[in-house]
């Protein structure tokens, strides 16, 4: 597929995408844009992102990182669902792993501007290490969540999500997810190749998987 | 005697335990109209999509035109559709939808005036500049047709083209898939009704709980 071709698919993919999710996407951004200005007045540049670290016999919930972590699940939903088996056997001449990646993209796009009003809200650009290893990380986990909503229903694939979030957030030194919080990042560079690369392969595992789809969606 | 270009042998597929086709087995041979009836859930559509790629089935073989689908390739390429829950853009009018579709697919661009022939030959105007989604059943339908009708395929499935069509729509229909066929076209087509079916077919499959339960040579 050339360059030219490929940039027409991600139009109409964006068009599509954009219809699925609009509503959600304002919703949530609104919501994101409050959290990072909350965040601002406090002068917690961290802020939405700084977790927390769990003391022996206790528990507390960090409610902005669990509902900020989530967000994007949200917003994604069963857009990437619909997107995969009502729009694509139209364009079945396209390869499935093109088209899918043609979406990694537009919602890599998404996360991108959360993340960019996340360095930009609260004039945060202490973190930068963390903010760009928690853009790559939580940039593949999305992946990782639409594939799986392919083979699973997206409700279970947002139980999971949930599950995985709640797990981090009792768990100290959950590995990969816990990095997600600035209050336990370790910035030792192996680790968190490590953990790119570990996320990388389940992506990968993932997508070689995605010949088994079946195109069975109702349209919504 | 025609070649086949369509197999299905001993296909099976089970959803949530539930067997919902069941031993399917038919041939089809170049250049005939094939009519497929049933009631609601009986398996016709999914028989379609799993001709086209579109469902795995657990058991079971798939060939179209000498290739294993999803065994060897993925999806059957060369066959025009028409599924309802398969709609095009509604923010864009036929004849961007068309060009957009027949670009991505086939990486070429068509000149506008065949696009132009083909919302004629459905019936649709070609000067025609509102949004799909201000269409009525009617004329989504008729666009529906012209999408599968776009490549030039030598193998058609139609699946409930006769839903939203009024009297003339039908008619209209009748006429198409006879010129289709005098064009050298492979028809499938599925519908509840079976005046219609009985008109344009040479041989009627019936389909009653996801199994091919009897067959009717016009």
């Amino acid at each position: 597929m050339t360059q030219q071709h490929y940039n027409l698919l991600l139009k109409r993919n964006r068009m599509l995408y954009w219809e699925q999710i609009r509503i959600k996407f304002i919703i949530v951004t609104l919501v994101y844009v409050m959290l990072l200005l909350q965040a601002r007045h406090q002068q917690q540049f961290y802020g939405v992102f700084y977790g927390v670290l769990q003391a022996p016999n206790d528990f507390a919930m960090p409610i902005q990182w669990f509902f900020i972590m989530l967000l994007p699940v949200a917003v994604i939903g069963d857009s990437f669902n619909q997107l995969v088996k009502i729009e694509h056997p139209l364009l079945n001449r396209v390869g499935l792993s093109t088209y899918i990646l043609s979406i990694f993209q537009i919602m890599s796009e998404m996360l991108f501007l959360f993340w960019l009003l996340w360095i930009l809200i609260p004039g945060n650009n202490q973190y930068y290490l963390f903010s760009v290893i928690l853009f790559l990380n939580s940039s593949l986990s999305i992946f990782i969540f639409s594939l799986i909503s392919l083979f699973l229903s997206p409700v279970i694939a947002y139980f999971i999500a949930i599950l995985l979030a709640m797990g981090t957030i009792a768990n100290n030194k959950l590995p990969i997810l816990s990095q997600f919080m600035l209050s336990r990042f370790d910035s030792n560079l192996m680790i968190n190749l490590f953990n790119t690369i570990i996320l990388i392969l389940i992506v990968i595992i993932l997508f070689s998987c995605i010949r088994y789809i079946e195109f069975t969606q109702i349209r919504k | 005697m025609s070649q086949i270009v369509v197999e299905l042998r001993h296909v099976n597929k089970k959803f949530k335990r539930k067997n919902i086709l069941n031993n399917v087995n038919l041939k089809i041979y170049e250049n005939h109209v094939y009519g497929f009836s049933g009631p609601n859930g009986a398996g016709k559509t999914l028989t379609f999509k799993t001709i086209l790629g579109f469902i795995k089935p657990n058991n079971g073989d798939v060939i179209v035109e000498g290739k294993f689908i999803r065994k060897e390739v993925m999806f059957a390429e060369n066959i025009g559709f028409s599924i309802q829950e398969y709609g095009v853009l509604g923010d864009k009018t036929a004849t961007e939808n068309l060009s957009l579709l027949n670009i991505l697919n086939n990486q070429v661009e068509t000149a506008d005036t065949n696009i132009q022939q083909l919302l004629s030959y459905v019936g649709l105007d070609p000067n025609n500049k509102d949004k799909v989604k201000h269409y009525s059943l009617g004329m989504k339908q008729r666009l529906s047709l012209a999408v599968a009708l776009l490549n030039d395929n030598k193998i058609l499935i139609f699946d409930e083209p006769t839903n939203a069509l009024d009297d003339s729509g039908q008619d209209f229909l009748v006429a198409m898939i006879n010129d289709l066929k005098l064009k050298g076209k492979t028809i499938l087509i599925s519908s509840h009704d079976k005046y219609f079916l009985n008109k344009i077919s040479d041989h009627i499959f019936k389909f009653n709980e996801g199994t091919i339960v009897g067959e009717q040579i016009l």
